[in-house]
């Protein structure tokens, strides 16, 4: 005789697992849910894990670059405020050079002073320090890129000992600011940091730069009035040379500014361009691997529902015993 | 005498309606117990007299079933092996989004290098590119000793499984004999034949087995590969565990291989195929080597790209750059020594400075050089030798690794969901006690039934006596 029967660990082994899914199922979700991405990243791309690391090693490098940009931004911005300094400091002198010729002797005094000032502040905006380095040094960061202005002074005395008239004076310190020997530019070439992927940027304006060194050879020539062993129409026609020699090297500092303009320009632009990019990209991700939420929130009710009904059919089933009934 | 042979008929039924009622209170005592089969008494009609005769009791077991359980057991434990150690090897590796992940460490050494040359005179980020670089060699290496502690912990399972396989066969050949001496002189061998069973399920994930019944209540027991486990005698297996375990070690030479009563047996062969054991087997002699070969290979990749010429003019041809490694690079488990040159490490005595310098470097160079730290950057990420750049060697690894893995958790879901399935239909013939208390009531009523028909035939005899 067959009789249809079902024994009683089948009806267990069978909530026991659909219990066990149902729970797993809510516990993925809700981890779903609550970060709104998928919980298992390998298997929403299929195993293929090259676009997301690509992704992932963009962003990073992205990151990396904006703070590159931040640091460059902050050293164009010094050297350009140095160069400024430079640029108004040489204009007011060369005002006041022009008046040597009408101011006597007094007049003379009054810009020797000036001239030396303006000599020993121009040699220390160069030896200005941003950000904890040398701007002006080249990849020799580390280090001022000139001596000390008394000390340049002091040289440039001794290299000029003995001349007569303005226009050797002028022709000697000239000379002087143009051998590197004895210029003693501390420094070193620019270097050419990265800015983005494949682009980098030349920052290559240093002490060195011959507009620079003009600009301070003009400013040395007014200082050289102090204590001049010339004579005072020789003094008076050296004050008037180096005012004109401060006029004819403002152009390269303005040229020089401009070319730190652009390059400030140029940081912002791919700034500005990083951070849309970087905006796309983490956009791209989340959607690479985002829910939908609307449907998890679904599914999620569902398996609540789901969960809800075996419990209740768990509890309705137990009750139903034949030896309940038997008295 | 039919007054007689009416009251031994009405004793016969009295003796079967106990005996029901003793099966009955058995099955439903091991509703619950693993491995029992349902009895089930069988009756008849007595020969000589009317009266009822108990014939046996029937073990009711469905074989095919049994037997296809057996199998998706063995599939079911060789599946979760795999997918198991795929899992531990992906995980060693970092998940795909996982922060401290091998790839996001090539990302991170790969922005440093950026910072760095945007900057080369800060001191904390060439500290900082130092660090990524030892942090990606120390993830390299990390992952190659999770994966070689995985192939100790196969190679340590592969002994305690034969051993449970010689001691279960041994008393499944005991057992054997035991049931055949008990059906011998005819008596009940179910609860011997129940714990025969259970002692054969236990080995069923380790080898798929076939059971071929010899008749005298014995069985034979061959592997689903067929290698004879016990035919009379009990198969002996044999394997010696490692003491310890080195990415050179591999089967034959410095690990152990399989005997079958002394015989070489081959491991990822036919005979033993199937179970967690050949599982055991392949995750220790081929999927662990091949993800510490991949793992290798990207060390070796890694050392290359920056000893390679030209990366970094301070250093002689053939000497160590950013990565080394204290073996040869063509030797396993290099990726497990895998470190940064300590001459850039300042916790090993190095100077942080050289990356920005070149390691061979005599004499400090300007602060501000990034032209070194480039270079470093270029070998990173530019394809080399391998046609790929690091991150996307590092990258198609893991996919690799990850695509195995979901195709082990397919199979994984789908042997399980074949064995749950075949668990639920031979519980469904296991004990219901519904029934079974359905079959009591039966035997309650047979049973007054029959002791009424005593009674009443002692009374008509007494009424003879009494004439």
């Amino acid at each position: 005789m067959t009789m249809v029967s079902l024994g009683d660990l089948a009806r267990t082994l069978l909530m026991q697992r659909n219990v066990a899914a149902t729970k797993l199922t809510i516990q993925t979700l809700s981890q779903e849910m609550s970060t709104g991405l998928t919980a298992d990243v390998t298997a929403r791309l299929q195993g293929n894990l090259a676009p997301l690391h690509a992704l992932d090693a963009t962003l990073s490098r992205l990151e990396a670059f904006s703070v590159s940009a931040a640091d460059l931004q902050i050293r164009a911005e010094g050297m350009q405020a140095s160069l400024a300094r430079l640029d108004s400091s040489a204009a007011d002198l060369a005002n006041d050079l022009a008046t040597a010729e009408s101011g006597g002797a007094i007049g003379l005094v009054g810009m020797a002073a000036a001239g030396e000032a303006g000599f020993l502040s121009a040699v220390a905006t160069l030896n200005t320090v941003t950000a904890g380095r040398y701007v002006f040094s080249g990849m020799n960061s580390d280090r001022a890129p000139l001596p000390v202005g008394e000390d340049m002074l002091a040289q440039l005395r001794d290299a000029t000992a003995g001349a007569t008239t303005a226009a050797e004076l002028q022709q000697r310190i000239e000379d002087w600011f143009n051998d590197p020997a004895r210029f003693g530019y501390r420094g070193a070439a620019g270097a050419t940091v990265p800015l983005a992927d494949g682009e980098n940027l030349v920052l290559d304006i240093t002490a060195a730069d011959p507009a620079l060194r003009q600009t301070l050879s003009a400013f040395a020539m007014a200082a050289m009035l102090k204590d001049s062993p010339l004579a005072m129409e020789a003094q008076a026609e050296l004050a008037v040379a180096a005012g004109s020699a401060l006029r004819a090297a403002q152009p390269g500092l303005d040229r020089l500014a401009a070319r730190m303009g652009q390059a400030e320009e140029r940081i912002a632009e791919v700034q500005g361009r990083m951070s849309a990019e970087k905006a796309a990209l983490a956009l791209a991700r989340v959607d690479m691997l985002k829910i939908d939420e609307f449907e998890t929130a679904t599914r999620l009710t569902a398996a609540q529902d789901r969960l809800d009904m075996l419990f209740a059919v768990t509890a309705r089933l137990s009750g139903l015993k034949l030896s309940d009934y038997l008295r | 005498m039919s007054l007689s042979s009416a009251m031994s008929a009405a004793m016969s039924g009295l003796t079967a309606a106990s005996r029901m009622a003793e099966v009955i209170s058995a099955n439903i005592a091991n509703a619950a117990t693993p491995g029992y089969a349902r009895r089930e008494t069988q009756l008849g009609t007595h020969a000589e007299s009317a009266g009822v005769s108990v014939l046996g009791i029937a073990r009711l077991q469905d074989q095919a079933l049994l037997a296809d359980r057996r199998v998706a057991t063995a599939e079911h434990a060789a599946a979760a092996g795999r997918r198991g150690f795929l899992e531990t090897a992906e995980a060693a590796l970092g998940l795909a989004e996982d922060a401290g992940g091998l790839t996001q460490r090539i990302a991170d050494l790969d922005a440093a290098f950026l910072m760095a040359a945007a900057q080369p005179e800060s001191e904390p980020l060439l500290a900082k590119a130092v660090q990524a670089a030892a942090d990606l060699a120390d993830r390299i290496a990390d992952a190659a000793r999770t994966i070689s502690d995985a192939r100790s912990a196969a190679d340590t399972r592969i002994g305690s499984q034969i051993g449970t396989l010689n001691t279960s066969l041994a008393r499944v050949e005991d057992l054997n004999n035991r049931i055949m001496a008990v059906t011998a002189q005819g008596g009940d061998s179910s609860a011997l034949q129940d714990r025969r069973q259970q002692e054969i399920d236990a080995i069923a994930q380790i080898l798929p087995l076939r059971e071929v019944d010899r008749g005298d209540g014995r069985i034979a027991l061959f592997s689903a590969g067929g290698a004879a486990l016990i035919d009379g005698q009990a198969a002996v297996f044999g394997f010696t565990p490692a003491k310890q375990m080195a990415p050179e070690l591999s089967a034959g030479a410095g690990l152990s291989g399989l005997t079958l009563n002394g015989q070489t047996v081959d491991p990822a062969g036919r005979l033993v195929s199937g179970g967690s054991l050949a599982t055991d087997f392949a995750i220790r002699d081929r999927l662990a080597p091949d993800v510490q070969q991949g793992l290798d290979m990207l060390a070796a990749d890694l050392i290359a790209r920056f000893s390679a010429n030209g990366v970094d003019p301070t250093l002689v041809q053939g000497e160590a750059g950013l990565f080394t490694a204290n073996l040869a690079s063509d030797m396993p488990g290099l990726a497990q020594s895998l470190q940064i040159n300590p001459r850039l490490d300042p916790a090993a005595g190095g100077n942080l400075a050289l990356l920005r310098d070149g390691i061979g470097a005599g004499t400090p160079g300007p602060v501000g050089n990034p032209a070194q730290i480039l270079r470093l950057h270029q070998a990173l990420t530019t394809a080399n030798g391998t046609g790929q750049s690091a991150a996307s060697h590092a990258s198609a690894l893991l996919s690799d690794i990850a695509t195995r893995r979901l195709e082990a958790e397919a199979d994984d879901s789908f042997a399980t969901a074949r064995l749950s399935g075949l668990a639920t239909s031979a519980a469904a013939q296991g004990v219901d006690s519904d029934r079974e208390l359905q079959q009591l009531l039966l035997v309650e009523q047979a049973f007054s039934a029959n002791a009424r028909v005593l009674q009443v035939a002692d009374d008509m005899i007494g009424t003879i006596l009494g004439i």
